[in-house]
């Protein structure tokens, strides 16, 4: 679930940015089972999402340094620093709501619920 | 005019007669300006202008120079007639010059315009505080006292509570009642869901286990039916084979997913350009921050160079502009599984998404036709037979009616919701605001219960205040009668309180030589108690005495303050300077006067001690201040500093 609302932030871009700390310590702070081996692609792509909503230029060096130091701590289960677990609770927290205002009635099976989901990340990625 | 014994410190008693008209009252309001500071100040241009002498420079100055603690404090005023201005310069050994008024701050709680009053005193002063109407006898006690420390004390009780309530939105008893009954209103709303959840939970298992058995016997009946039984079996199974189908293809899309770059071309194109940015501008780098900062500590550089303290601070310094070597590791993992992943096709991972999805689709419809089919044949058996026929209406009612109910028992058990307290069913949601109220709730209380002890703290420091001012006010009263009986043994005046001002015994006032004398034992009494020695400087202070009160007054003063400055004219000496005289052999005389009768002035000249200026003369000495007679001038006398 957290995934599915993660990627659906991502893909928004639009973090739920007045979440407090407070609000984003209920969710995860580690990749848990088969996502574990994914974890570091999430990374990636988290990644390069905050960096495009932060305005970071992949030119820029120093910035680019600067800004990934800041949200990478390699001896966290996450492999996450505390801001940047943050801001990823933030984007999920944002997929969650882009969910829930696409979604018309709860999706009771999996079958109908995956392509709705696709097209939600689609269209949600061409008008971020 | 210096009040300096030779050899130096200052003179215990001075005493300066000054005829009516040159000044003295001028000279009083100037020196308790010079030590309350601006505080002292009515500080209107008008007020100011009449320190102008008349035709005087557009400019002037007084200035005091005080000893403290044996150290000079210099304060100084600087007048600007043209715009109505006054400065303050403060001197002291340890600050040099400073503008402004900078008294030493153990000073500060004396050299205040109320304070100042009481020992730069005349007779308004005296009269003031016998006059109900006026609080300067309970604010001289105040202020020597330093009785105000408990309204200090308060305001910090006070700012500590504002400090630790800022951001509360309740602090009242009407907040707390309505954060309880929203507290009380959830408990009883959690109760109300957690009862019918419980009921509903019931019904439904009882339902279902209904519709089982009521579904297995009608399928036991339906296949006694020999004509559709070996088709609806085969339909059965297919149906069974098309729903598998479905779960599989929607585990492997499901378990597909799992990578972000499956679910759309552009974010594999993205973490791949990511990659080759991060390539391109060499992160990470290949040397690690602990490289240099180790390359820092050796003795020379890996080039050979030896490395100087400049070098290394440099080395050291930039070192911070690379990753440590667990982020290097890291971000070199990142982009090889990123490579590994995506390879030289990013959107392949999506386009087998597509596929995915179209077999989904394709599973689906499989499904919804093997289902009709199984439906269709069942119909076909149950259409000759009424009872197979009611059994089924009735599954097909239980089973709506299993819906609904497992709808409603979902929402019991749904995470979130955002209804109102009284429509959601939500009871993690409950829980939450209940566990939130309960937050609010305790945090009220406790503001409640800091207000009381704020309130219990103030009362007490304001009520400690009143009754230390009562206590002293009595002390001082009863010492001050020991004075005053001394001052007038004929007399049977006495204090009988001191509270907002002094009330006298059995009466409402007394004359004006009463009323003096009364403000010196009071005054007297007050300096006794202080711990600082202030001098005292008084304006005529015999001037409407009897003569019998004078001589005691005289054998007072020197008793009053170590240092004593008292403004006279001639006639008041009868009585009160041989008094004081007798007293206190140490005194200083100083007659100062306006320049004009010649005889007197030739008489001055010739004395050993005198100074000129250009419209007066000053004499120190005890013979020429006994024989000084002039005690009127012109009404225009002077005016200036």
């Amino acid at each position: 679930m957290y995934y599915l609302c993660l990627m659906a932030g991502l893909a928004a871009g639009e973090p739920l940015s007045d979440l407090t700390v407070a609000d984003t310590s209920e969710l995860v702070d580690n990749f848990p089972g088969e996502y574990r081996e994914r974890g570091r692609l999430i990374i990636a792509f988290f990644l390069s999402r905050e960096l495009r909503q932060l305005g970071v230029k992949l030119t820029e060096r120093d910035a680019l340094h600067s800004t990934i130091s800041r949200l990478v701590d390699p001896n966290s289960s996450s492999w996450l620093s505390d801001e940047g677990m943050r801001r990823m609770n933030q984007y999920a927290h944002g997929g969650f709501d882009v969910l829930v205002a696409r979604f018309d009635d709860k999706p009771r099976h999996i079958e109908t619920f995956l392509p709705m989901y696709a097209e939600i990340i689609r269209t949600a990625q061409d008008d971020a | 005019m210096s009040l300096e014994r030779e050899g130096g410190g200052a003179h215990p008693l001075v005493l300066l007669q000054m005829p009516n008209g040159t000044g003295k009252t001028t000279t009083l309001q100037l020196l308790r300006a010079a030590l309350s500071g601006a505080d002292g100040w009515a500080t209107s241009p008008d007020e100011i202008l009449r320190y102008q002498k008349k035709g005087g420079s557009e400019t002037g100055s007084f200035q005091v120079r005080l000893l403290h603690n044996s150290r000079p404090l210099t304060v100084t005023l600087e007048f600007d007639f043209g715009v109505g201005e006054v400065r303050y310069s403060t001197t002291l050994p340890s600050s040099g010059l400073q503008t402004g008024f900078h008294p030493p701050r153990d000073l500060r709680q004396f050299f205040r315009q109320s304070f100042v009053r009481l020992f730069v005193f005349d007779g308004e002063l005296a009269s003031q505080l016998l006059d109900a109407h006026h609080t300067d006898a309970s604010r001289a006690i105040e202020d020597l006292f330093q009785l105000d420390l408990f309204k200090r004390i308060a305001g910090h009780v006070e700012a500590y509570w504002e400090r630790e309530t800022d951001g509360r939105t309740a602090k009242t008893e009407q907040g707390m009642s309505r954060r309880r009954n929203a507290l009380d209103n959830l408990r009883h709303r959690i109760e109300q869901v957690e009862t019918a959840a419980k009921g509903d939970r019931t019904t439904l298992a009882s339902l279902r286990k209904n519709l089982d058995r009521k579904t297995s016997r009608y399928k036991d009946d339906l296949s006694k039916k020999t004509s559709i039984n070996r088709r609806l079996q085969e339909a059965e199974a297919s149906f069974q084979r098309a729903t598998a189908d479905v779960q599989a293809v929607s585990q492997r899309t499901l378990q597909h997913i799992r990578s972000p770059h499956a679910l759309s071309a552009s974010f594999g194109a993205e973490m791949i350009s990511l990659k080759d940015h991060l390539d391109r501008v060499k992160l990470p780098e290949s040397a690690s921050r602990e490289f240099f900062q180790e390359l820092a500590e050796e003795d020379e550089c890996v080039c050979g160079r030896a490395l100087d303290s400049e070098t290394r601070a440099a080395i050291v310094q930039r070192a911070s502009r690379y990753l440590g070597s667990d982020d290097v590791a890291l971000l070199n993992t990142l982009k090889s599984e990123a490579a590994a992943a995506l390879g030289d096709d990013p959107s392949r991972s999506s386009r087998i998404l597509d596929r995915l999805l179209t077999e989904i689709g394709e599973a689906v419809e499989t499904e919804n036709l093997t289902r009709n089919e199984r439906e269709l044949i069942e119909r076909e058996g149950v259409q000759d037979d009424p009872t197979l026929e009611a059994a089924m209406k009735e599954l097909h009612e239980l089973e709506s009616e299993v819906r609904t109910l497992s709808e409603r028992v979902e929402k019991y058990d749904a995470s979130a919701d955002s209804a109102p307290d009284d429509k959601t069913l939500s009871l993690k949601e409950l829980r939450r605001r209940l566990d939130k109220a309960e937050t609010e709730y305790a945090e009220v209380t406790q503001t409640l219960a800091l207000k009381e002890k704020r309130d219990v703290l103030i009362r007490l420091l304001s009520k400690s205040q009143e009754r230390a001012r009562r206590a002293l006010g009595l002390q001082i009263c009863a010492e001050a009668n020991k004075r005053i009986e001394v001052l007038m043994p004929d007399n049977d005046i006495r204090i009988r309180s001191v509270d907002r001002s002094i009330s006298l015994e059995g009466q409402r006032g007394g004359s004006q030589g009463e009323t003096l004398a009364v403000a010196y034992a009071f005054l007297a009494t007050l300096f006794d108690r202080a711990n600082f020695q202030l001098p005292f400087v008084v304006d005529s202070p015999a001037g409407a005495i009897d003569l019998t009160i004078r001589r005691e007054i005289g054998r007072l003063v020197p008793r009053l303050a170590e240092q004593f400055v008292a403004f006279t004219i001639s006639s008041e000496r009868q009585g009160f300077v041989p008094a004081l005289e007798g007293a206190s052999p140490d005194i200083l005389f100083l007659t100062l006067f306006r320049k004009g009768n010649a005889d007197l002035d030739a008489r001055a000249r010739q004395e050993l001690d005198v100074e000129e200026t250009g419209d007066g003369l000053l004499v120190r000495g005890r013979g020429f201040f006994h024989s000084f007679q002039l005690d009127s001038e012109p009404a225009d006398a002077v005016q200036a500093p």
